[in-house]
Formats: C-alpha cells, structure tokens, sequence
C-alpha cells in the first residue's frame, strides 16, 4: 500500500516538472511580490505610452521612426478603439486609441508629458487574468495637471516564440477615464 | 505618525548608515545614482544576507513621496541593516514625533554577556591565529585587484561586474573601492570568480602576496551583450541597419523577459517585439538594463533585463 502511494507521488512530481519545464519562468499572480511587481508595471507602462506620444510629436524625429512610435504605441492597448484622453481638446473629451494617435503624428511640436502621483491596485484578481486601475495626474507642459485613472489588464496568453508557443502573461493598457 | 512618515524615517536612518560607510557622500537618498545604489545594495547583501533590487530602491527609496508603504519583508530587510530586529520594531521605537532617528550601532543593542562571550571568542581566536602564525600557517595576504575592459582599456563600473572570493565552504562577495577590489585571504592562493552580463565570467587563481601595487586584470566584453548595451543608450541614426543586427544577434526562438526583484518575468517579448522596442529612442530603452543573457550556437536565445 505504502509503495503505491509512493509511486503516485513520484508520477505527480514528475508530471509537475515536466509541466513546469514547458514554460518560462512564470510568477504565481497571488504573491506579493508577484502583486508589488506588476503594480509596478501597470504605472511603467502608463509612463512608457506618454513617453510614445512625446516621440510621436518629435518633429526631429524621421517621420519612419514616428510611424514606427505610433505602432509601437497602439501594440500597449488592448485594441485601437480603447478610450484616451485627448490632451488636444479644451473641453476634456474622450477618444479612441486610433483617432488620437492620427492627431499626434501631425502635430509640429513636441509635448512634454508627466504623469505623476501614479498608483496602481487591482480591482479584479485572477489567476488567468487581472484587471487594475492606474490612477494618475498628466501634466501637459506647464498646465495643471488632470486627474486621470486607466485600465490595466494582465492575462494569461498563448504567445508565439519563433517556432515554439508558450503560456505567459502579457500586459495592456485598457480605457481611460477623466476622475 | 502614520506608517509612511515612519518610512521617510527609516530613509533617513538609511541614509545616515550609508554615510558611515562613505562619509564623502553629500547629496540625499533621492540624488542616489547607480553607484551609491550598488554600494548600498552591496552593503546591505554583506551584513543582512539578503539582495535588493536596484528597481526596489528606484521605485520606493528614491522617490521624494510615496504613495504607498513598500512590502513589509523588504521593510524587515533594510530595518534588520539599521540594527532592528525588524519593521515592526523600527516602528516602535520611530513611530514618537520627537523621536530622533537613530542608527543603532551594534555594540550598544549587545547586552553584556553577549559582549563577554564575544570577548572570549575574540580572545581565543588572537590565540589559535598567533598559533598559527608561529607555525607558519597563515599568510595573511592581501592585493588589490582592479577590472579593466580589454577593448577599451578603461576600469570597468563596479555595478557592470561581481567579484567573488571562493573559499572552501562560501562565496563571499567583495565590495569595490575606487572600481577596484581589495582580496584579503589566509591562504597561500585566492580563487575568484568574475561574473558580469556584460564580459565573459573569469575565474582567476592568484598568489596572496602583500603588494600595496594593484594587480589589474582584463576582462573579455561579450560582444553581444556590449551591442545591445550600445543600441540601449544609441541615437537612432541608422536605426533599420540596426534592426538587421539585432535579427543576427538573437535567435528566432529567443524569449526576452523584462524582470522585477531578480527574477519575476512582468513582460516576455518574441525576437520581433524586442527589435521593435529596442530600436526606438524611448526612455523606457534607455532605462534597460540587461542582467542575464543565454547563447544558443553563438545567438541569444534567452535575455533579461530590469528598468533602472
């Protein structure tokens, strides 16, 4: 009896590694410090968008390479139809993702862009998927900054490595809201 | 006092511990710049045992205000280097208005009969090495070893390499002055190991000898990883001639991870998605700093690096 139970706890530990082996190193999302990591990423990646929108508007930059910003700007979102603040207007408005890149590529000058006062928490836990809000201040400039909060999305994908596919977790910026 | 006044507290103690250790510093925690991190995190690893993240300093120490308190097994980390038994005694004995801050120095937390044992530890061993010396078995050598870059010929930044003494049983890691490394061993010969992201890990097996000369020694760059450093902190003149290097460099199936505190994959980009990002001028570019690299039939095939 003892032998089997030992056999069948050889064969799950096995099984356990060999599952494990197929991917790359992947956090378990309920730790702390997996939960510290990515409250972390979701502002990282609010400030690397912003940071896209400053080169976009570069006009040193090639018009190749702010083409080449925009795309790399949409690829942080969800879908091109996510909802951002549109910095151009006065009236504070809401636009999809698309729209306002088109208003950044042809623009003459360079925005200076800060968000500040940024935290992140997560509203809805998973372990296939997480949805945080990153709340945040955006100073255009020299003006007042505006009270903003985002969408931030973790999820578990099936991703495309040359000619293996592995299960990891990526990251996307979701819509944004005037708070 | 609620717990982040505490905190800035604890910045401060840090701080003040820090100056202790090089009393030239004059700026604050929040003017700290990769040197004064890597020192810092070096004394930290030495004395606690335990490594921090140069992203958990960026993130937490740095910053003038912050939002939130850090994890509270970090907070035990850098309150056990102040001397504390951990957070929540920084807490108590900070968390008064008038209290002043202070880093505890070991001897005064040692209740006597600690520091009578230590004596008699201390006692014994001025014996067993006065033994030793009169037979001839300690050689107390000592050299200083200082790291160049065999292309460039210049030191190389004491945050670009780990130096490591071996001894039989541990791993101790030596701490840089002036971008050099004082070895100090009882033994005839000091093995130490050289590691580094951006040079070919070295193994060397020196003579102690008490030489006041330093002994300079070069390290091969990993030609890769130098180039992704180059295109990391590079203009972007000729950038798509830099796409069709960076496709040559790393390997078709290569996973690149961006990590936080070590080892926790936050982001895995293909081979396409890292050319992409990496040949923009964007600050979050700038900010990488690669940690790890792994060739497969001389490509990259698994890369890491951390936002400074």
């Amino acid at each position: 009896m003892k032998m089997k139970v030992y056999i069948t706890l050889l064969i799950a530990t096995i099984s356990l590694c060999s599952a494990a082996q197929s991917l790359p190193q992947q956090p378990v999302t309920t730790s702390a410090e997996v939960i510290e990591a990515y409250s972390i990423k979701a502002v990282d990646k609010v400030a690397e968008f912003y940071n896209y929108v400053e080169l976009i508007t570069d006009p040193s930059l090639s018009a190749e390479m702010r083409e080449h910003t925009a795309t790399e700007a949409v690829k942080l979102f969800e879908n091109p139809g996510i909802k951002v603040y549109d910095i151009f207007s006065t009236e504070g408005k809401l636009i999809p993702l698309k729209d306002f890149i088109a208003k950044c590529l042809v623009q003459k000058s360079k925005l200076i862009l800060t968000a500040t006062s940024a935290e992140a928490r997560v509203i809805q836990p998973g372990n296939t998927s997480q949805v945080w809000l990153v709340k945040y201040n955006l100073q255009i400039g020299n003006t007042k900054p505006i009270s903003l909060q985002q969408y931030f999305t973790v999820q578990l994908e099936r991703k495309k490595f040359g000619d293996t596919v592995k299960n990891v977790r990526s990251t996307y910026l979701g819509n944004c809201s005037i708070k | 006092m609620n717990n982040t006044e505490i905190f800035y507290r604890l910045k401060e103690a840090v701080l003040q511990k820090y100056r202790q250790h090089y009393p030239y510093y004059a700026g604050n925690i929040h003017d700290f710049g990769n040197k004064e991190i890597a020192q810092l995190l070096d004394l930290i690893e030495e004395e606690c045992h335990e490594r921090v993240s140069e992203k958990w300093v960026y993130t937490h120490l740095k910053p003038q205000q912050n939002q939130k308190l850090p994890r509270k097994d970090m907070l035990d980390i850098f309150s056990c280097w102040l001397g504390y038994a951990g957070w929540d005694e920084f807490v108590f004995e900070n968390s008064k208005p008038e209290a002043e801050i202070t880093v505890p120095k070991q001897e005064i937390k040692t209740k006597t009969n600690k520091r009578k044992v230590f004596a008699g530890i201390a006692a014994l061993l001025v014996i067993i090495i006065s033994i030793g010396i009169g037979f001839g078995m300690a050689s107390d050598g000592k050299i200083i070893l200082c790291l160049k870059d065999k292309y460039t010929q210049k030191h190389i930044e004491p945050n670009r390499v780990k130096v490591y003494l071996l001894n039989k049983r541990q791993k101790r890691k030596l701490k840089s002055k002036d971008s050099c490394y004082i070895v100090k061993s009882n033994n005839n010969q000091a093995t130490i190991v050289l590691t580094s992201p951006y040079y070919k890990t070295d193994t060397l097996y020196v003579t102690m000898e008490n030489n006041p000369q330093p002994y300079e020694y070069e390290l091969q760059p990993d030609d890769y990883a130098m180039m992704l450093r180059a295109y990391m902190n590079g203009d972007t003149d000729d950038w798509q001639r830099r796409r069709e290097q960076l496709n040559e460099i790393l390997d078709d199936n290569a996973i690149i991870q961006e990590v936080m505190f070590d080892d926790i994959g936050v982001e895995f980009l293909n081979k396409n998605e890292f050319v992409n990002k990496i040949t923009m001028p964007s600050k979050l570019v700038k900010n990488m700093e690669v940690v790890e690299i792994e060739y497969n039939n001389e490509k990259i095939i698994s890369l890491k690096y951390i936002q400074k």
